[in-house]
């Protein structure tokens, strides 16, 4: 009877660990896939979009779900766009912004944009004009 | 044998100026007179197309009517004085155009503006980085990260 007892208390001490164990694992996962994006962001934000992309690409490596799997992919395209305006392609960086998901990101990145004089709307718009035009 | 020698010669020489005579370039008059009357003729083709247009919708078109007889007057008068200058420099005609030259707006204005859009486009480079180091640098990541 004692040894059932002691058996049935060790599988309850071995499984409740086992838990705790892979919640651990899941919520370190969690916060480095974070810290990865918390440093492309910081990256971006200093125009360095070599490491943005290194970090960005950790942050690919850790994504779980497709809430993070979305996270990854809009900072990918706010990052298309940043690197495409930095080399002289609006047009480019007009579509990249555009495809951005995350409706706050998108908006505050053609806000700022329209404050610096770039209307992305108006670019992407001639852009397609012009495609059906050559077409 | 002398005599041989000589008549060669002379037909030598006629045929190298009947040879010349044939080649013989535009003079640079009638070449500006070739390029208005095809430029001209153009035109004309055009309102031709304009006028089929607008009488395929019923119209009649007279202001249309007008501007092909100025032009086909104008063509006229140049294809006299080009004629006028053929047989004074003996040189041929090339032929009037009868279709409608597609014309490439952008290679056309390419030589014209090729500087301008040089410098536009080096402008453009710069006040795109600059723009793009200010945008980022504003933006604000909390919210997209705060999940």
């Amino acid at each position: 009877m004692l040894r059932t007892w002691i058996l049935s208390v060790a599988c309850s001490v071995s499984l409740l660990g086992g838990c705790v164990s892979v919640t651990h694992v899941q919520a370190g996962r969690h916060d480095q896939f974070r810290n990865a994006l918390v440093d492309s962001c910081r990256s971006i934000q200093a125009s360095d979009f070599h490491a943005a992309r290194d970090h960005l690409d950790d942050a690919q490596s850790l994504a779980r779900g497709p809430e993070q799997a979305a996270k990854v992919v809009d900072l990918g395209l706010m990052l298309d766009g940043a690197e495409s305006l930095h080399e002289g392609r609006p047009q480019e960086a007009a579509n990249s912004w555009l495809s951005i998901r995350d409706r706050s990101l998108k908006g505050q990145v053609i806000a700022l944009a329209d404050a610096q004089g770039i209307d992305i709307y108006a670019i992407s718009q001639a852009q397609n004009n012009r495609q059906e035009t050559s077409q | 044998m002398i005599r041989y020698h000589t008549l060669f010669a002379s037909c030598l020489l006629m045929l190298l100026g009947s040879l010349a005579a044939a080649v013989a370039p535009i003079p640079q008059q009638a070449q500006t007179l070739l390029r208005e009357r095809d430029h001209l003729q153009q035109q004309l083709l055009r309102a031709d197309q304009a006028a089929v247009d607008a009488m395929l919708h019923g119209e009649d078109p007279v202001e249309l009517y007008a501007d092909q007889t100025g032009l086909q007057e104008q063509v006229d008068i140049l294809q006299m004085r080009l004629e006028s200058l053929a047989m004074r420099f003996d040189f041929d005609i090339p032929s009037l155009s009868s279709s409608i030259e597609t014309v490439n707006l952008n290679a056309e204005l390419e030589p014209h503006i090729a500087i301008g859009r040089q410098r536009a486009n080096i402008a453009m480079e710069n006040r795109c980085q600059s723009a793009c180091d200010s945008i980022v640098r504003k933006m604000d990541f909390n919210t997209f990260l705060d999940f």
